[in-house]
């Protein structure tokens, strides 16, 4: 039996091979489906989740808030970070503590996209408030301990599409990428909404269609995050774990160069975590400000939702805590 | 450079382009440079390595051929063969050797301490260093000539579609095809598209994404998964592998037959195999063909007494295991597919399944037989190997783990199988190139669709270079 359809050339012979020309209208077929997926994807892409619908808002966002403190003459504050920032801070309790501690107004935004860290920042800053020209008086950053050191991109794709501009390109693949698969597939994902979000329509297919994706995905992330982790302290022993902030210093500069005062709030967890020193000379030796809201006062292990992410009653502390440093740091 | 990296289809192209503006010859050297440069993209530090074995067996074959001397012949074989396996030996097996005699020592009460020189295994060495042994034994055997041409034979040694991970080609159907002009075939674009496009989806979409949850339950703790993840987690290596290695085979077929250069066949739906002895006529079949050519047979095959028959199985099977890496697991594996072909021989005809639900069943049954050596052959260490399966049958337990891993291999999976199922009925491996264009149209907007939407959450080395 085997001997029916082991050999490689038993099929088609030449004479039952699809032409060229046969061939070449697959192959248009095939790309006319990637061009329909494409454009499937690009109306789909600012309604895919709401982390989407946020980054396709910021320069509504921005103009809304610089029209604001421009017409008002309030300090511009952009609260900046990730989900930690998002779920941590309600303006509308900031603005309210803000009247009742008789502080400052403020004309506030957030620009927080989800699971960012300072590379995602640097790229954005500079795509969406450099290159409009509309800088903020104070941007405030919230962050834990590995949102700031130098590391690689946590969602290349996200990143090459949404936070970094055209212009800016060159700078991403000679300080940051390097490598030629990564430099090729950033440049993909920058022009292809369907290779850009890719990881958001992959996320929307399988939890529709395999039973406890969710769960299961991140069970399987937590067992290979623990062996990466047992591996890293291994190598530890015998390797000296250095970190570097130089992205960090980068969007120092970037907001130092236009005036922009930048509020460092390393963010409160459960458990009070470790600020590294040289972040600390970094942010002092630019004259920036480092608000420290790891330990505030009367937070418990109960304020966090899921061990990591504020609820409503750490909101509610954060908030006002924030409003009570705007106070003392914004005099009106 | 990975077949699944935008590199190396830069590559290809700058190769295929230069390589039509060219004749014969410089075809040959330009896919030699080429060949060189692919390799050099890994470690060029081990390129002296590729060219020594060049050099020897190159030399070696060409005294053979000269000489009518038997014993001549016999020594040139002994010293290509001991240069070859000596290499081989050193960078794969001695970190080994050295490790496990200390254990050995120390288990016998002695003290030893041994440096293994920490040696990096060299990509590929396996491969070809069993392409180019064979072809010096078929020259030795009189069975081919020994080619004059250094580059033609260097060529040879290191094309880059099959230089890392196979398959292993014989020099009597590669040699041909490298030292006369290839001609243009009308069906070679089409099938080295299919073969691509059907490689990448095996590997990017199967293959890597399977393994990432291989990954994650084969890297837990006992105490951290249940008996379930654990069978999933074998089930989702099975597919890893096949989708990983069976995947790169297709795609250095396809990427060949774009050179007008036809490589064998090295995977023919091998989950399908109803019994040992049919799955390793489906399952690296060069690998198989090559341990049953110039081990098997020489060692007397079935043309002895049933105990050296025996012996003989089994010690293919070892060797086989120990080709793929150095370890007491891929021994056990190699071990355990020998025992199962032994009871297979002794097994009589009556106990064979037949009819149509009998052939489901042995397939499925085998497949699960297959699984069991899988988990030797993934598992870091053979404690882990012996808890995991004693999980397995002891600790069944649906958790969220189990049902993402399930989903996931269903999803991925079932289409394959289908398609696979159809080709079998079929009885040929290449029944979509005759099918209306539509048809395979809507397959390969089905491979592209996989491909853009589910490509791994990591970027995945393929598995079979580390051998």
């Amino acid at each position: 039996m085997a001997k029916n359809h082991h050999d490689y050339d038993a099929l088609p012979t030449d004479k039952r091979a699809p032409s060229i020309r046969q061939e070449m209208r697959v192959v248009a077929v095939v790309v006319l489906f990637v061009i329909g997926m494409e454009i499937v994807a690009r109306i789909m892409a600012p309604t895919i989740d709401s982390d989407r619908e946020h980054i396709h808002a910021f320069p509504d966002i921005i103009d809304g808030t610089a029209k604001e403190a421009g017409e008002k003459k309030l300090p511009n504050v952009i609260f900046f970070g990730n989900s930690l920032m998002r779920a941590g801070l309600d303006e509308e309790i900031v603005a309210d503590s803000l009247i009742e501690v008789e502080g400052p107004e403020i004309a506030s935004a957030k620009i927080t996209p989800v699971g960012t860290a300072m590379l995602d920042w640097v790229y954005l800053y500079k795509r969406y408030f450099e290159d409009s020209q509309q800088h903020p008086d104070i941007l405030v950053v919230g962050f834990v301990a590995h949102h700031i050191h130098d590391q690689e991109p946590i969602k290349l794709r996200r990143l090459s599409r949404h936070f970094v501009a055209m212009d800016d390109f060159p700078e991403l693949w000679s300080r940051d990428l390097g490598d030629f698969h990564r430099i090729a597939q950033s440049t993909l994902c920058h022009f292809s909404a369907l290779e850009g979000d890719q990881p958001e329509h992959q996320l929307k297919l399988l939890s529709g269609i395999v039973s406890d994706y969710n769960n299961g995905l991140n069970r399987n992330n937590d067992l290979v995050r623990a062996a990466a982790e047992r591996k890293a302290a291994l190598k530890a022993n015998t390797s000296v774990n250095t970190q570097t902030f130089s992205r960090m210093q980068r969007l120092i500069e970037t907001c130092k160069k236009h005036g922009v005062e930048i509020w460092f709030v390393p963010m409160p967890q459960p458990e009070v975590w470790p600020l590294h020193p040289e972040a600390v000379a970094l942010i002092e030796r630019h004259g920036m400000k480092l608000l420290d809201a790891r330990e505030i006062e009367g937070m418990t292990e109960e304020d966090f939702w899921d061990g990591y992410h504020l609820g409503d009653s750490g909101m509610e502390k954060f908030s006002q805590w924030m409003a009570g440093q705007i106070k003392i740091l914004q005099p009106q | 450079m990975l077949f699944n990296s935008y590199a190396f289809w830069l590559f290809l192209a700058l190769v295929w382009v230069m390589y039509r503006l060219l004749p014969h010859r410089g075809q040959n050297i330009l896919l030699l440079l080429a060949s060189y440069y692919f390799y050099s993209c890994w470690d060029w530090r081990f390129l002296p390595l590729i060219l020594t074995t060049t050099l020897v067996n190159y030399f070696t074959a060409l005294g053979i051929e000269k000489s009518d001397n038997k014993k001549t012949h016999r020594w040139l074989m002994v010293i290509s063969a001991a240069v070859s396996l000596g290499l081989l030996g050193f960078f794969k097996y001695w970190g080994f050797f050295v490790e496990s005699t200390a254990e050995m020592l120390s288990w016998l009460g002695f003290h030893a301490s041994m440096s293994t020189l920490n040696i990096i295994l060299p990509v590929g060495i396996s491969f070809y260093t069993f392409q180019t042994m064979s072809y010096t034994i078929d020259v030795y055997r009189g069975k081919t000539k020994a080619t004059r041409s250094l580059p033609d034979f260097a060529l040879y040694v290191a094309y880059f579609p099959q230089l890392v991970a196979g398959p292993i080609e014989r020099s009597s159907s590669l040699m041909p095809q490298i030292t006369h002009p290839r001609r243009k075939r009308v069906g070679d674009f089409s099938e080295g598209l299919y073969l691509i496009l059907l490689g990448l989806f095996l590997k990017v979409v199967v293959g890597d994404n399977l393994g990432f949850i291989a990954d994650g339950i084969f890297s837990a703790q006992s105490h951290e998964i249940t008996g379930t993840d654990a069978l999933v987690g074998v089930y989702c290596f099975a597919f890893q592998i096949y989708g990983d290695f069976a995947g790169y085979s297709s795609i250095a077929r396809g990427v060949s037959k774009w050179l007008n250069i036809d490589l064998m066949t090295n995977f023919r739906m091998p989950y399908l195999a109803r019994n040992p002895s049919d799955f390793w006529q489906r399952w690296h079949i060069s690998l198989s063909s090559w341990l049953r050519d110039y081990l098997y047979i020489p060692l007397g095959g079935n043309r002895c007494s049933t105990y050296k028959i025996y012996r003989n199985l089994m010690l293919t099977m070892l060797l086989g295991g120990l080709w793929h890496g150095a370890g007491w697991t891929f021994l056990i594996w190699g071990g355990i597919h020998g025992l199962i072909l032994c009871i297979y021989r002794a097994l009589p005809e009556s106990v064979k399944l037949s009819g149509l639900w009998g052939r489901a069943l042995a397939t499925i049954w085998f497949f699960h037989i297959v699984c069991l050596t899988w988990l030797f052959f993934r598992a870091d260490t053979l404690p882990q190997a012996w808890d995991m399966l004693t999980m397995i049958f002891t600790q069944q337990e649906m958790t969220s783990l189990s049902r993402y891993g399930l989903g996931m291999l269903a999803f991925f999976c079932i289409p394959l199988m289908i398609y696979e199922i159809w080709l079998e009925q079929k009885h040929t491996l290449r029944r979509l190139e005759i099918v209306p264009w539509g048809w395979r149209a809507a397959i390969y907007c089905y491979f592209v669709f996989m491909l853009i939407l589910f490509p791994p959450p990591v970027f995945g080395q393929f598995i079979y270079f580390q051998f």
